[in-house]
């Protein structure tokens, strides 16, 4: 399974690396004579209301997918991680402050509290990985302040001290590559669900403006208009969205499975026992 | 107590350690004072519980905050008092002018950082060399504590290591800046005891030649006999005797040093048969005796012992006990 995810996960990676030499048409390219056709060989997925090729709107809705997914999971992770050793590593006070923040943040609901950014920043493309990158940063943190608080109990943080070590060479010698694996996690995790969000936003007209390929974009806005007539604007989008975000949660589930002994040892047991 | 050098290296006075809790205070460490002189092995002897890690915590302020308070009339180490030195000034001392080794040699070890890199830290952190030169002279040190190959193994990470081995590394990093004293806080516990002996001897070792100090913490009197000058044996958190180990072992004064000799077999005399344990259990640190600590579990323990606590007082030579009995008897 999780192979199979990671050849859809590459493949769409490729499709969004060559999207300039896979499309046939060009994303934004008009051609009125053949609007709302269905899927044929001139147009495999199709045109949509305007003329435009679905095929090649999808593989440059994939490097724009890909763009939002990867940036705002980075800066998800960079938000997490300092906020997340901060908190954890120092204690006290700072974690007391930090945290109750993150807890006020948290009781929002995520898509009001993006709506709201969005709509005070405006719509594009930044804008969108700002917000969202911040905003699953803040509440992935608690995953990063749980590992470093298990780390910072260790004997060999506390070796370090005794070695005279400061607080930033333990910080990123000792603490950080003992969090590595819930941070990788975190990432993958993380761009998954970037790619959705930025696709509900889109949908709702807030997230990249058209005429960009947005997957989300071309779910809604006009097209919604001619679903029951052309079914394939918005089955495709759809699909895409669906087997991406499958497939990059899957891999992630995988790699959890590989970074986690303990994981790996309870089902080894498991296995074990079905025998 | 009095010792043969001048100005001792380590002078503590007075030191207590109080664990706060939320309702209760127990005290790990109540008034023990020590010396440590140049080039002199202490040993720090004692049950569990009975204050030696608190002890050596204390002595680097690594005690955990907010939990644990130490507070002392003065701890002077080189002249400084450690106890009112600023954390930057404390952290320049730590693994540079004093070094600890701790118990556990398989989990005092980053699992993600090879072993070289882990020896060469302190000496990056406190002679500021580059990288490189630093991981030379920890392939020498890893190489001076009788580790095979250090090359190859220096690259290697601490679970493709022995517990011997690791323990070892573990020598070897804690002489890294050449301190002026190491406390070793049971550094053979958790190993094999015919690996014991090579870490003592390689601790007692490599001290001797850099000329430094050793704080021995143990709960094994077999240790002592053999690797330490002086001994001093705690009990409910405070010394209740302490002498050179001759002393000690010769003329053993305190019950409970008798007590503990006598459940160790010993080579040198001839067999008695059986030996002895020491009846009951060491007290709880919240429900202490009246008086003297011990005397629930002392043969000798008589009236006065139940309502006073003995202080610790002079018995000729270097020997210091806290006993109302007659130490020479």
């Amino acid at each position: 399974m999780g192979a199979i995810c990671g050849a859809v996960v590459l493949a769409f990676l490729l499709c969004a690396l060559l999207a300039d030499v896979l499309a046939p048409y060009g994303p934004n390219e008009i051609m009125p004579a053949s609007r709302l056709s269905p899927p044929s060989t001139a147009f495999p997925l199709g045109t949509d209301y305007l003329g435009r090729d679905m095929l090649s709107r999808i593989l440059h809705g994939a490097r724009l997918s890909l763009t939002v997914g990867l940036g705002a999971a980075a800066l998800a992770t960079l938000v997490a991680l300092v906020i997340g050793l901060s908190s954890g590593y120092f204690g006290k006070r700072i974690d007391l402050l930090t945290q109750r923040f993150v807890d006020a943040w948290m009781s929002f609901p995520d898509l009001i509290l993006l709506i709201a950014a969005v709509s005070i920043i405006g719509p594009g493309l930044v804008q969108v990985i700002l917000v969202l990158g911040i905003n699953s940063g803040i509440s992935g943190s608690r995953i990063v302040r749980g590992a470093v608080l298990a780390t910072r109990q260790s004997l060999y943080v506390h070796a370090a001290e005794a070695m005279g070590a400061g607080s930033l060479r333990i910080l990123v010698h000792y603490v950080l590559p003992n969090i590595a694996a819930p941070v990788i996690l975190l990432f993958t995790m993380r761009t998954g669900s970037a790619i959705l969000t930025e696709a509900a936003l889109s949908f709702l007209g807030l997230g990249i403006p058209p005429p960009a390929p947005s997957w989300g974009g071309m779910l809604g806005g006009t097209s919604r208009n001619f679903m029951y007539a052309a079914p394939w604007l918005a089955i495709v989008p759809g699909l895409c969205l669906l087997i991406v975000v499958f497939g990059i949660n899957v891999v992630g589930d995988s790699l959890r499975d590989v970074l986690d002994p303990h994981h790996m040892a309870s089902r080894r047991r498991r296995a074990a026992a079905r025998r | 107590m009095a010792t043969a050098a001048d100005t001792p290296l380590l002078r503590v006075r007075d030191l207590t350690v109080e664990f706060v809790g939320r309702t209760s205070c127990l005290r790990a460490v109540d008034g023990v004072s020590f010396e440590v002189a140049e080039g002199e092995t202490l040993a720090v002897v004692g049950e569990s519980g009975s204050g030696k890690t608190a002890t050596a915590l204390a002595l680097m302020r690594l005690l955990p905050a907010g939990k644990a308070q130490a507070s002392a009339s003065e701890v002077t180490f080189e002249g400084c008092d450690l106890m009112r030195l600023p954390e930057s000034r404390m952290r320049e001392l730590r693994g540079n002018r004093i070094s600890m080794i701790f118990q556990d040699p398989m989990s005092a070890w980053n699992p993600a950082l090879t072993i070289g890199k882990q020896v060469a830290e302190p000496i990056q952190c406190h002679e500021l060399l580059s990288w490189p030169s630093a991981l030379s002279r920890a392939e020498e040190l890893l190489g001076s504590v009788r580790i095979p190959d250090p090359r190859s193994r220096s690259g290697q990470y601490p679970h493709q290591f022995s517990g011997g081995m690791r323990q070892r590394a573990m020598v070897a990093m804690a002489l890294a800046c050449r301190p002026r004293l190491v406390i070793a806080d049971e550094p053979t516990t958790a190993l094999d005891v015919t690996v014991q002996a090579q870490i003592l001897n390689l601790l007692k070792d490599l001290t001797r030649q850099s000329g430094a100090s050793l704080i021995l913490v143990t709960h094994d009197l077999g240790v002592v006999a053999r690797y330490a000058d002086r001994v001093a044996i705690m009990y409910a958190g405070r010394i209740v005797e302490s002498g050179s180990a001759r002393e000690v072992y010769r003329q053993p004064g305190h019950p409970y040093t008798r007590g503990l000799l006598a459940c160790v077999p010993r080579l040198d005399r001839p067999a008695t048969g059986a030996l002895t344990p020491i009846p009951g259990q060491p007290p709880s640190l919240n429900r202490l005796p009246s008086g003297c600590a011990f005397h629930p579990r002392c043969p000798h323990a008589m009236e006065r012992c139940r309502r006073e606590r003995p202080v610790l007082e002079h018995k000729g030579g270097q020997h210091w006990g806290a006993c109302f009995v007659d130490f020479h008897r």
